[in-house]
């Protein structure tokens, strides 16, 4: 599985966008715009409804990136076998450019949190996630990319920081990273770690796509909401993980409070303007305590009803 | 973690409960390397794992959050997740037994009027619940063509094969629920329907929801269609199932079969 090449080998597909279900009707009569697209895995398994044929029309015509939330390769529970047999004939159909996921746990004991819940990063929980993505990988035939999501605690048995883990992780297992410049944002704001020294100390090569969002501040904390646009900071980080690998694919997360798609475009058209230095001048915008991270965007409610 | 995060009562309570059961204090276990306090980062968690799962179900029942309103709806549906937390790796199946946990949950002896009250949110998720499957199981769009081109051979002789589609649903509710569904989505006042036992067919025609109250007859007939079946055949169950005369009942169909097609609920099979 290991390769040598930048970013695994894997194309660098550009710009896209998640393909969320407000803009189904928009998308079906109208250009993507975009040159990708990100779909949220489980939204889809044994979904054979409006949403699995607009996906066929998507897969159609563009890329498509497929990301999960419910893999908890982190857990100490065994691996899903129905799950990841779900995510392969998911893949059969999409035919993605490559698969990822979260380094974290979503529950034990056969409950699932629908949360991307934080690790103690130690040797011995990074022999244990090693472990886990060789199989992975081995069961789907292909890498396993992952993203560490936003955190909001870390535990005192950690013995390695995030970045070392992940470097760890790569080396160990030849996986490639998902690297979400707002979830380092989040997470170093929250932790009070060097962003920069972050992004500087992963494996470049193996960084295969980019996530930018907009967070939340809700005055104690940063919280990873996706619904915001995406704030200066997190341009600047864009900006620096670019210039560190190089150039790599870029994913614009919006999943909740979503605009309407072409909002969502002309966001994420700034990261053309971010690469050339012109980083747009906008604060991390604040909301009322309780706004909730939402790291799974789920979109059960989305079938329309039109009877 | 994963107790304090889904446990029940307040977060003191359940950092209690948690401290009691693993001899774990949050400050053994939880960094703090700003002024954020180890509850305060487990309360991020906790709190959002509710308010994440209480935005899935309200937006899977809306007409049954609208009829009782926020506060009643969202403490039995976080009394739900308390008692029946999530397991499954899509969050779709979170909802599949909120039908079942509320006619669980009902209080064992109240008046006939009473009962009926409280079935009626029962027969409204169970509902609500049905449409959100319809809409995501396998249908007939691939295969489909509407209106089906020309009439089967043998399809007056009852040698027609015809097979109901993957995604029909069909419900008995103790009350006439369509009217008062649609009601309540579009934000319309509506009476309270009376308890009356109604029969209701829930299909999918170019991915839309199609859905209307049905007879006996059709319901059955519908229902011995689940495989591919000969029209005779389903027609004799349908007859053997409610009582009617096979010859009278066989007329019924080849009138009503053109409307079950239309409705997305039936489809002519290949014949072998």
């Amino acid at each position: 599985m290991r390769r040598s090449e930048p970013r695994l080998g894997l194309p660098m597909l550009g710009m896209g966008v998640g393909l969320r279900t407000k803009h189904f009707p928009y998308l079906m009569r109208n250009d993507p715009e975009v040159d990708w697209f990100e779909i949220i895995s489980e939204n889809f398994m044994d979904n054979h409804g409006y949403a699995r044929h607009v996906l066929e029309h998507i897969c159609a015509i563009r890329p498509v990136v497929m990301h999960g939330v419910s893999l908890s390769i982190g857990s100490t529970d065994p691996l899903n076998m129905r799950y990841l047999q779900k995510l392969k004939e998911l893949a059969g159909f999409v035919q993605p450019a490559w698969i990822s996921d979260h380094l974290c746990w979503t529950g034990i004991n056969h409950i699932n949190t629908h949360d991307l819940l934080p690790m103690p990063l130690t040797t011995e929980s990074l022999h244990h996630v090693s472990s886990r993505v060789h199989e992975v990988q081995e069961y789907l035939d292909r890498p396993l990319v992952l993203e560490s999501p936003s955190t909001y605690l870390e535990f005192k048995q950690s013995t390695w920081s995030e970045w070392e883990f992940l470097s760890e992780l790569v080396r160990a297992t030849g996986c490639g990273l998902l690297l979400d410049v707002n979830n380092v944002f989040v997470s170093g704001t929250n932790h009070g770690f060097d962003c920069e020294q972050y992004l500087r100390s992963l494996p470049h090569g193996s960084i295969v796509q980019l996530h930018v969002a907009g967070p939340t501040d809700c005055g104690f904390c940063l919280v990873d909401t996706h619904d915001k646009p995406v704030p200066s900071a997190v341009w600047h980080l864009y900006r620096l993980a670019q210039e560190l690998t190089g150039g790599v694919s870029t994913l614009l997360e919006w999943d909740a409070s979503i605009p309407d798609y072409p909002d969502l475009v002309a966001e994420l058209d700034k990261a053309r303007g971010v690469l050339m230095g012109l980083v747009p001048d906008v604060a991390v915008q604040s909301s009322r305590p309780g706004a909730a991270s939402n790291p799974v965007g789920f979109h059960v409610h989305v079938e329309a009803r039109h009877s | 973690m994963q107790a304090v995060v889904t446990g029940r009562g307040t977060l003191s309570a359940k950092l209690q409960a948690a401290e009691s059961a693993y001899r774990l204090r949050a400050e053994d276990v939880v960094a703090t390397s700003t002024d954020v306090t180890e509850r305060k980062r487990l309360e991020i968690y906790a709190s959002g794992y509710v308010l994440r799962l209480m935005e899935c179900l309200r937006a899977d029942f809306p007409c049954l959050l609208a009829w009782l309103g926020p506060s009643v709806f969202d403490a039995f549906a976080k009394a739900y997740l308390v008692v029946q937390p999530p397991g499954s790796y899509t969050l779709f199946d979170l909802s599949a037994r909120f039908p079942a946990f509320l006619a669980a949950t009902q209080p064992a002896s109240v008046g006939q009027s009473g009962s009926a009250l409280l079935d009626l949110p029962v027969d409204m998720a169970r509902m609500e619940r049905a449409m959100v499957e319809v809409l995501r199981a396998p249908g007939l769009e691939a295969s489909w063509t509407h209106p089906p081109a020309g009439t089967p051979d043998g399809l007056l002789a009852g040698e027609a094969l015809v097979q109901a589609s993957p995604c029909l649903r069909l419900l008995t509710l103790r009350f006439p629920l369509l009217d008062f569904l649609a009601a309540l989505a579009d934000g319309r006042r509506h009476d309270v329907p009376p308890p009356v036992f109604s029969r209701v067919a829930l299909g999918r025609r170019d991915y839309s929801l199609t859905a209307a109250e049905i007879e006996g007859w059709q319901f059955a007939f519908l229902e011995a269609c689940r495989e591919p079946t000969s029209m005779s055949v389903a027609t004799a169950r349908a007859a053997e199932a409610t009582g009617q005369p096979p010859g009278e009942l066989a007329a019924q169909i080849l009138l009503w079969v053109p409307v079950a097609l239309d409705q997305g609920w039936l489809t002519y099979a290949p014949s072998e």
